[in-house]
C-alpha cells in the first residue's frame, strides 16, 4: 500500500491510465470506449466522494 | 481471451492504481480530514447551513436585506478557521483532479471527464 503519495505520483498514475485507455481506444467500438469511459468516472466518483465529471467542468455550466 | 477484455483487464487494473494514489495523496487526505472537522465543528456547520438555505433563497427571490444576510455570513465565514481549512483543501483537491483529467484526456485524444449527474442545474 502507498503511503501518503504525492501530486507527482497522482499525475504519473492518471497517465499511465490514460495510456492503458488509449491502447484500449483501437480495439473498442466508439460506443464501448464512451461506455468504459464513463464507468471510470463513475467509479473515481464512488472512490473518492466527489463527482469527478463536475469538478472537471465536464457538467457544463453548473 | 479477447484484445477487447485483455485491454479492459488492463484499464481496469490501471483505474484501481490511480484510485489508490489518488486516495492515499495528501491532498485527498487532507480533504477527508478536513471535511470531518467541518461535520464535527457544529458552529461551523450551522454557519454553512444558513448561509447556503439563505443563497437558495436569495436565488428564488432577490431581497436586499437578505443580500445583506449573506455578506455578513460570508465574513464570518471568512474567518472561520474550520471553514477556510475546508475550503482550501477543496480547492486543492479539485485543482488536481482537474490536473488529471487534462493528463488522461491528453492521452486519448478527448474528454475525459464525462458528467455522470443526470442533468444540469
Amino acid at each position: 500500500m502507498l503511503l501518503s503519495a504525492s501530486e507527482e505520483d497522482v499525475l504519473a498514475a492518471a497517465e499511465a491510465l490514460g495510456e492503458e485507455l488509449a491502447a484500449m481506444e483501437s480495439d473498442a467500438s466508439p460506443a464501448e470506449f464512451q461506455t468504459v469511459l464513463l464507468q471510470c468516472n463513475e467509479a473515481i466518483s464512488e472512490e473518492t466522494g466527489v463527482q469527478y465529471g463536475d469538478v472537471c467542468g465536464a457538467g457544463g455550466s453548473c | 481471451m479477447s484484445g477487447l477484455q485483455a485491454s479492459e483487464e488492463d484499464v481496469e487494473e490501471q483505474l484501481r492504481t490511480f484510485m489508490e494514489t489518488l486516495t492515499d495523496s495528501e491532498i485527498y487526505r487532507e480533504f477527508v480530514d478536513a471535511s470531518e472537522a467541518l461535520d464535527e465543528d457544529s458552529e461551523a456547520s450551522a454557519l454553512l447551513r444558513e448561509f447556503q438555505e439563505k443563497q437558495q433563497r436569495m436565488q428564488r427571490d432577490f431581497d436586499q436585506s437578505l443580500m445583506s444576510e449573506l455578506q455578513e455570513l460570508q465574513s464570518e465565514m471568512d474567518d472561520n478557521e474550520t471553514i477556510q481549512r475546508h475550503r482550501e483543501a477543496q480547492e486543492a483537491l479539485v485543482e488536481l483532479l482537474q490536473e488529471t483529467n487534462d493528463v488522461i484526456s491528453e492521452q486519448i485524444g478527448r474528454e475525459f471527464a464525462q458528467s455522470t449527474g443526470g442533468g444540469c442545474c
